[in-house]
This record gives C-alpha cells, structure tokens and sequence, in this order.
C-alpha cells in the first residue's frame, strides 16, 4: 500500500513540475509593427526592408514573432496613418522607417504609447537628437556621413576648395549642411554651394559656374539619376578636379546613366552596402533562396535590427517597454553590418563608412 | 561661363520652342490648350527607348535610329489622334470646363501607364549624342529645322490656311466644305508627333528619361507660348528661346533651386502686363 | 433640404459621430485626414462649383495658411487663435494678389497659372531656411485655448467636423445670397451678367478670395492635428485631389462635395493600394465623368445648365441664352 501510495505521490509531482516547466517554457509572442514605403518613390527599399526582416524572423527560434507592415508612402501624413494603425493593432515594438520625412512626426506618437522603436533605414540625425528614450537606430546617420566624407575630400584628396550641390530633399540638405561646416572648420574653402530640382536633366548652369570657379573637388549630395547627369556633364565640359558621390549615389543605374567610362572616374562615399559585409553572406544566401532576387542595398541594416530587437526582448523577458528599453541600452553584440551598441540617444555607435569606385561595372573598394 | 550658360539657355529653348509650337498651333484651332501635350513629349521618349532596344543590332547605328524615330511618330501621331477624338466627344457638352479637365484626365492616364508599363526609376536612353560640342548644335540645328518646317506649313500650305480658318471659325469654315473634323484629327496627330520626336530628342541628348518628365516641361513650355504670343508659331519660336535664356541666366544669378520660380513668375508677370505676349494674339475672354 | 439627399446626410452624421465614439485611434486619424480634405473640397466648391473658376492649384492657400500657423507657433509665443486668425487672412491677401491679374484671363489660362502658382508656394517654402527648408518644422507646440491646452487626437477630430459644419453652413447660407446668385449668373453667361449691372471680375475676386481665406484656416487647423509641418504634404498632385473630390462628387453641390471626397481620400486609404493605380483610376473616372457626367455624381439642385461654349459658334450670338434641357 506504501509503495503504491508513494508511486502516486512521485507521479503527482513529477506532474505537477512537468506542467509547471511547460508553462514557463511557452515562447513568447511578439509583434513587430513595420512602417515601410510600399507605395510611392522608395517603394523599392521598402519592399527589401519588408524581406530583409522576414529572413530575421525566420532564423528565429525563441520566439513567435509576427510581422505587421503598414506603408507609410514615404510621407508625413499617411506615415502617421500607418503608425497609428500599428498602435491600435497593440504591437510590441516597432522596426523599420526609411523616410525620415515618415518618422520624424510619428516618432512622439511611439513615445506617447510606449512602444520601444528601432529605425534601420531612416538616415536623418533628428531621429535620435531628439532624445525619445524608446528610439533607437541600427544605421550610421548623415551626422556620422559627414566626417567620412570630409575625411576623403580634405585629408585624401587634399583638396582645399570645393562645391557641393544637393537636391533640396531633406536627408541630403542636412547632409550638405554638416559637410560644408566640417569643411569650413577645417579652413577650406567651399565656393559654390547650391540646390537642383529633382527629375531635372539639364544641369549646364551649375557646371557652367563650377568650369569657372575651379574648385580642388566637387561633392554631389544627389541621388543617383541627378549624380550621374551632372558628373556626365561636367566631365563632358572638362572638368579635372575630384568628384565625390554620397550614399544615394550607389545604385547601378547610376553607371547606365552615366556610362561606364564616366563612372570609373568618380568615388562613393557610402556605409557599406549589403554585398560587402563577409558576415553578410549567409544572410545574402537565405534571402536569395527564399525571394529569388538580391537583397536591396540597405536591407542587411533592417535584417539586423530585427535581430537586436528580438534579442533584447528576449533578454528582457518580456515585451514590457521599460525593461525593453533597458536591453537595448545595454545591448552589445555583432550584427551583419558590423558592431552593434547604442549610445546615450540610442544612435549606433559607430558608423562604418568606406570608399567605392566602379570597376567592371560594379562597385568595388579602390 | 558665360558662353556655357548661352550655350544651355539656346539647348533649353530648343526644347521648349519644340513644345511650345505644338500648344500654340493646337490653341490656334480649337482655342483649349491642350494638357496631355507635356506627355506626348514624354510618350515619345519612351516609345523611342522601347523601340530601340527591340530592334537588333547595336542601337546606335542608322537603322535602329530610323526605326526608332519613325515608331515614335507613328505611335505618338496616334496618341494624339486618340486624345482629340476623346475631347471632341466632350466639346459639346456644356461646360467650358469639361474638355479641360478631361485633357487632365487624359494626362493621369498617360502618365501612370507610363509610370506602371516602364516602372519609376529613370531609365538610360539608348542612344546618346556625342559629349562634345556637337551636341548643342546637332540639337539646335534640329529644333531650327522643324520648327522652320511648321511655319512654312502653316503659314503657306493649304492645310495650314485651314488650319487657321478653323481657328478663325467652325461654322463658316464648316459651310465653306472644309471638313473641320478631319483637321483637327490631323493638328492634334502631327502636334503631338512633333512632341513625341522631341521627347525622343531629349533622350538622345540627356541620356535618361522618366516618367515624370512631361510636367514640368509641358509647364514650361505652355510659359514659353504665351511668353512669344499664344497663336503665334514665331512667337513660340521667340518665347522658348528667351525663356531658355531667362532660365538659365537666371539660375546663375539666384541658384539653380530658384529656377522654377523664376519662370513662373515670369508667366504671371507676361499675363499681368501683356498677356498677347511679345509677338501678340487676342486673348479673348470667352466664358 | 431636398428629401432625397437626407437621409444620406444622416447616415454621414452617424459614421461621423461612431468613429471618435469608437475610440479607435486608426480609424480617428484617418477620419482627421478625410475631415480636413472636405474641408478643402468645400472651398474649393465655392470657386470652381459655385463660381466656375478652374483653381488646379488650391493647396498653395492651404500651404499659405499651414506656414503662417507653423512659423507662429514655432518662433513666437503668439497664441494659436491669433495665429489661426492671421492664416486666414495672409492666404487671404495672396488670393487677392493672384487673382487680380487673373481672373480675368479664360478658364484653360487660370488653369495653368493657379497651378504655377501652387509650385511657386511649394518651392519657396522648400528653399527658405526660415520655412525649414525641405525637413520643415516639427515638434510645434500644442494650441492653448484659455486655459486648455489641446492634445488629444480626438480634439482635433471633432475641430476638424465642426469646421466642416460651419464651411457647409457658411456654404449654404451664402449661396443664397445676392453674391451667390450673382455667381451662378456670371457663370452662366457673363455677357449677360455684366449688362444687368454685375461686376463679374468683383464677383469671381470674391469667390477666389473667400475660397482662399477659408483653404488658409484648413491649413491652420491641419498643422496643429499632425503637429509638423513638411513642404512635401503641398504638392500639384494634393491640388488634383481636391479637384477631384469636387468634379467628381459634383460641382456645387454640398452633399456631392463630402461624397467626393470619401470616394478621392477615404476608399482608397481603406484598401491602401498601390498609389499609382488609384491616379490611373482617377484619370480614366475623370475622362468618363466629362464624356457622360460632367455634372458629377451629385446633381447640384441650383445649377441651371449654362449654354453651348460660345466659342464653337465662333460668333458671339445675341441668344445666348439659350438653355439646353438638363441633362
């Protein structure tokens, strides 16, 4: 009688622990809500942002995750929209943004709900700046750009004077703005320093003023369809200085464009893009596999920033913002795109910026 | 820098002549300005592209440039058949509004189809001029040429009197045998095709092309028209090439981000103080 | 109010009133951004539906008073009703400004240059540093009204329907004034107008004018909801949708007015399809409307049709006059 009563009592409990051990063992569900450009003039970087995050979500193990996207058409408006509907949808944490334009006015609308926010695309240092302490960011921003490129243009290239020209467009203002301060501190002489309109071809009155200033190089904060245009025409014109390309250059229409010839006489000044990064590949290789297509340039930074996200949640425990919050401040760790760690306004550390030149056609370190 | 900002003001008035004919002569026979007229500019561009890299051979040699341009007219000289068979429909309703808004309509329509069957990002053309000195002259000669060709069609040909009867008056012209119908069909037809082989001029010239370009070059161009004269063939001639100058002077003197601006000034300022333009048309108020 | 009409107005009211009462914050901010458009569109209604001037660039007044608003509340300390006061007069002035060399011009020239205009708006405000150049402002402090200090979505929701209230209102109530006869007539023919005494250049400054103060006041309102302000919201393509909510819902008429807008902005952010498909589909709905139903979807109960485009004739005839059956 005993031993029988003995065995019931050692089965209860065995039971009991058992089902104990499986409740606390259940993953925890988790919903990221991604505000992304699916319509609109970057719907082809928010269509990478969208499967650079699916190739994360699939690699993860500890978790139920469930991936939420809503477009922000790249404008202020319908990006308020998008994150509205995402805060009534109850997500857990928000990853994503590539137009800053999207972001900025949405980002106090994360704050006022208490959703932890990881931006991997958006590239305008006000994102951070402004001190949300949920906001975070996994990409270097054009405050980190500046310096890079400054660095290649003074120290370099040694050149003393310089144009820049930008495209009116938010990002690459500030952009401008920031270099030609470094440049200023720096003693160098900035000459001409202006702005094109977008979708405009015929650029004979910016090279006709640089022709006769003469500056050491020139920097075009442009995006690749004006780049390619205005080197063209200048190159065509005679111009023997130094020409300089920012991020938004790098795309291979910019050598359609432009011609192979022209291309391989100007630099980019750019974070690295996806295929560069050698711990990239298997990235590369599962998104290849499950989309059949190459992963867009940015969309390693996005593959990245879900990772840190579920780690942090992970470490966390929970989807509770403050100890969210608290994992990503404290977070440390090698995503695909190099080094990981916040600083105090929850900007990526340190930005990784290089040179790139084209060589058969493609974009190479020099 | 001088000589170089002349050399860009002439290359832009070039073009803006080429589309400012086209708006002009169309507003001289059925008094609307035509609103699609930019896309026919940008229609062409991408007929030309698609129809050069259809033909084999490398796209740079005559026959694919022959054929290149002669799609171009065709198809373009259809669109604009199709456009004014569109608006006839509507002319005879009501408002004096309606043909202008579906002219807008008209150019939704074009531009996102161009938009969804090309895609967004601009595209490279696959013929380029030269990138020497002989890219503006090539290009001016051409533009000088046509426009040439138009004036003395118009002014002297018998089709070209028709033309101007219709302008003049439907119904008499109407009673006098003329088919006004039919000549309009062919106005809008060649107008647009002049249209369409600028857009593919541009291409050649510039080397890439997109879906957007037609509004703000129709913008310009309509600027360019009332600037010389609405009606007024050599007034286009003259509008587009002072515009040109003015733009291009003018970006050097306030900053290239200023040019827009400037231009359009420029038409409330020409319509504020002399809206017959230079050479001078009656602007009737006819609501 | 016409029977048929009311009780498609109650079931408006009722949508109206269920989404704030819903609490859902998707459907408030959605809802916002209808309200302001139809806002717009009821301005708009009084210069193209009531007194038949093609304005394709009216988002330049709601730009105006937007700017007006966000720099007063981002460099002073003014008090947000002053500054809602002084958007609407300062878009106003501009109205005045551009109208006086234009109006007189024909329907297609108006055309181009409203839409000029509308860029011009768009470039400054992009180029000025002191307008925020292409990031624009934000960050702008809330509006105090006494000693409440609006923060709330919801507030703005229903800022946002009682100034569709009082534009509907205001419409309504002016269109049967003298002013807003004289309006119908110099749109059904202004030669006739002008002989019975009429001003039409007065009358149409009037109608542009007012048209402007009130897209100033919306563009007030519209930079407190989103709290930033941005020279991208201001571009040819928003004046096109406002154009369509009016043309297609039908000129003049109120009720056509709020239906068109639903049908530009509300239907399509429902499905949140692809952008370029929904311009393709305005464009081919506008080329229909102008074959079939150039009247819009809602027959306005004022309008009498006016004549046959006397520029057909080419003669300008005595009979003018003449009517065509409605239709």
């Amino acid at each position: 009688m005993t031993k029988i009563r003995l065995n019931i009592l050692a089965l209860s409990v065995a039971l009991v622990a058992g089902s104990v051990s499986l409740a606390g063992a259940e993953p925890l569900k988790v919903t990221i809500g991604m505000p992304a450009p699916i319509t609109g003039p970057s719907a082809n970087f928010g269509d990478s942002m969208v499967k650079g995050a699916q190739i994360a979500i699939d690699q993860e193990k500890n978790m139920q995750v469930v991936l939420n996207v809503q477009d922000d058409a790249c404008d202020a408006q319908q990006g308020v929209n998008a994150v509205n509907k995402l805060i009534t949808d109850k997500v857990d944490i928000v990853i994503g943004f590539h137009c800053s334009g999207a972001a900025l006015p949405s980002l106090p609308l994360l704050n006022r709900a208490r959703i932890p926010v990881i931006v991997s695309q958006a590239l305008h240092p006000s994102i951070t700046e402004q001190g949300f302490p949920g906001v975070f960011r996994t990409i270097s921003t054009t405050a980190q750009e500046a310096p890079a490129a400054v660095k290649i243009l003074s120290d370099q290239w040694g050149a003393k004077s310089f144009a820049l020209i930008h495209d009116n467009t938010a990002v690459q203002k500030n952009l401008l703005q920031q270099k030609v301060q470094l440049l200023k501190d720096k003693g160098g002489d900035v000459v001409y320093q202006t702005a094109i309109t977008p979708s405009t071809t015929e650029f004979g009155v910016n090279v006709a003023k640089i022709m006769s200033l003469n500056p050491d190089a020139v920097f075009l904060v442009l995006y690749y369809p004006e780049a390619a245009q205005m080197t063209k025409q200048l190159i065509a014109a005679g111009y023997k200085g130094k020409i300089l390309q920012c991020v938004a250059g790098v795309d291979p229409n910019f050598i359609k464009i432009a011609g192979e010839k022209v291309a391989e006489q100007t630099s980019f000044v750019t974070q690295p893009v996806t295929s560069q990064f050698a711990a990239a590949k298997p990235f590369i290789e599962a998104y290849e596999a499950k989309f059949n297509e190459r992963p867009g340039v940015l969309a390693a930074y996005t593959y990245d920033a879900v990772n840190v996200g579920l780690a942090a949640i992970h470490t966390a425990g929970s989807t509770d913002f403050d100890k969210v919050v608290a994992a990503l401040k404290a977070y440390s760790g090698a995503g695909v795109t190099g080094k990981i760690e916040f600083d105090a306004k929850g900007q990526l550390k340190t930005g990784v910026f290089t040179r790139l030149v084209v060589r058969n056609g493609d974009f190479v370190e020099p | 820098m001088l000589l170089q900002l002349c050399i860009t003001g002439l290359v832009l008035g070039a073009f803006y002549a080429l589309i400012a004919v086209g708006y002009t002569v169309i507003y001289g026979t059925v008094r609307l300005l035509n609103f699609a007229h930019g896309d026919m500019y940008m229609l062409g561009a991408f007929v030309g592209f698609t129809a050069l890299m259809m033909v084999p051979g490398s796209p740079a040699s005559i026959l694919p440039i022959v054929a290149g341009i002669t799609a171009t007219v065709v198809a373009i000289a259809f669109a604009g058949f199709v456009v004014r068979v569109v608006l006839e429909r509507i002319d005879s309703k009501n408002d004096v509004f309606s043909p202008i808004i579906a002219a807008v309509g008209i150019s939704l329509v074009f531009q996102n189809s161009a938009l969804h069957i090309w895609g967004t990002k601009p595209l490279a053309f696959p013929v380029q001029l030269e990138q020497d000195f002989t890219k503006p002259l090539i290009t001016l000669a051409v533009a000088l040429l046509m426009i040439l060709a138009v004036d003395l069609w118009v002014s002297r040909s018998r089709f070209g009197m028709a033309m101007r009867a219709v302008g003049i008056d439907h119904n008499a012209v109407r009673l006098m045998g003329i088919r006004v119908d039919r000549v309009l069909y062919v106005t809008f037809a060649v107008f647009s095709a002049i249209a369409g082989v600028t857009g593919f001029l541009a291409g050649a010239y510039y080397g890439s092309i997109q879906f957007s370009m037609g509004f703000l070059l129709g913008l310009k161009g309509f600027t360019a028209a009332v600037l010389g004269g609405i009606g007024n063939v050599r007034g286009a001639l003259l509008g587009g090439f002072l515009l040109g100058m003015i733009e291009a002077f003018g970006g050097g003197a306030f900053g290239t981000n200023w040019t827009d601006v400037i231009v359009f000034s420029c038409l409330i300022f020409v319509l504020l103080v002399k809206p017959t333009g230079i050479l001078g048309e009656t602007v009737v108020e006819r609501m | 109010m016409r029977s048929r009409q009311f009780p498609i107005w109650i079931f408006l009211a009722i949508v109206a009133i269920a989404i704030p009462v819903s609490g859902n914050g998707y459907y408030l901010s959605v809802g916002t951004t209808v309200l302001i458009f139809a806002v717009l569109a009821v301005g708009l209604n009084v210069v193209l539906g009531y007194a038949g001037l093609l304005d394709l660039g009216y988002v330049a007044f709601f730009a105006i008073g937007s700017y007006v608003t966000a720099m007063l509340l981002y460099y002073t300390e003014l008090p947000f009703l002053l500054a809602f006061i002084l958007s609407g007069i300062t878009a106003g002035l501009f109205g005045m400004l551009v109208g006086a060399p234009t109006l007189r011009l024909r329907t297609d020239y108006l055309a181009i240059v409203t839409i000029g205009f509308g860029e011009i708006v768009r470039i400054v405000a992009t180029n000025l540093d002191i307008t925020g150049g292409p990031t624009g402002l934000y960050g702008l402090r809330q509006p105090v009204v006494g000693s409440y200090t609006i923060t709330e979505p919801i507030a703005y929701y229903w800022i946002a329907l009682g100034m569709l209230m009082v534009g509907l209102s205001f419409s309504a109530m002016i269109r049967r004034t003298k002013l807003g006869a004289a309006w119908a007539y110099i749109r059904y023919d202004e030669e006739v107008a002008q002989a019975v005494g009429i001003n039409p250049f007065l009358v149409k400054l009037s109608a542009y004018g007012l048209g402007a103060i009130w897209g100033g006041f919306a563009g007030s309102i519209y930079v407190v909801s989103v709290g930033a302000i941005s020279p991208t919201s201001f571009t040819f393509g928003q004046s096109l949708l406002i154009v369509m909510s009016v043309v297609l819902g039908g000129q003049g008429s109120l009720l056509g007015v709020v239906v068109g807008t639903l049908c530009v902005i509300a239907i399509p952010e429902a499905f949140r399809a692809a952008e370029s498909w929904r311009l393709l589909g305005f464009g081919i709905a506008l080329i229909a409307l102008m074959l079939w139903r150039p009247t819009g979807l809602i027959r306005d109960r004022f309008k009498v049709d006016a004549p046959s485009n006397p520029a057909q004739s080419g003669v300008p005839s005595v009979t003018t006059g003449a009517r065509h059956a409605e239709g």
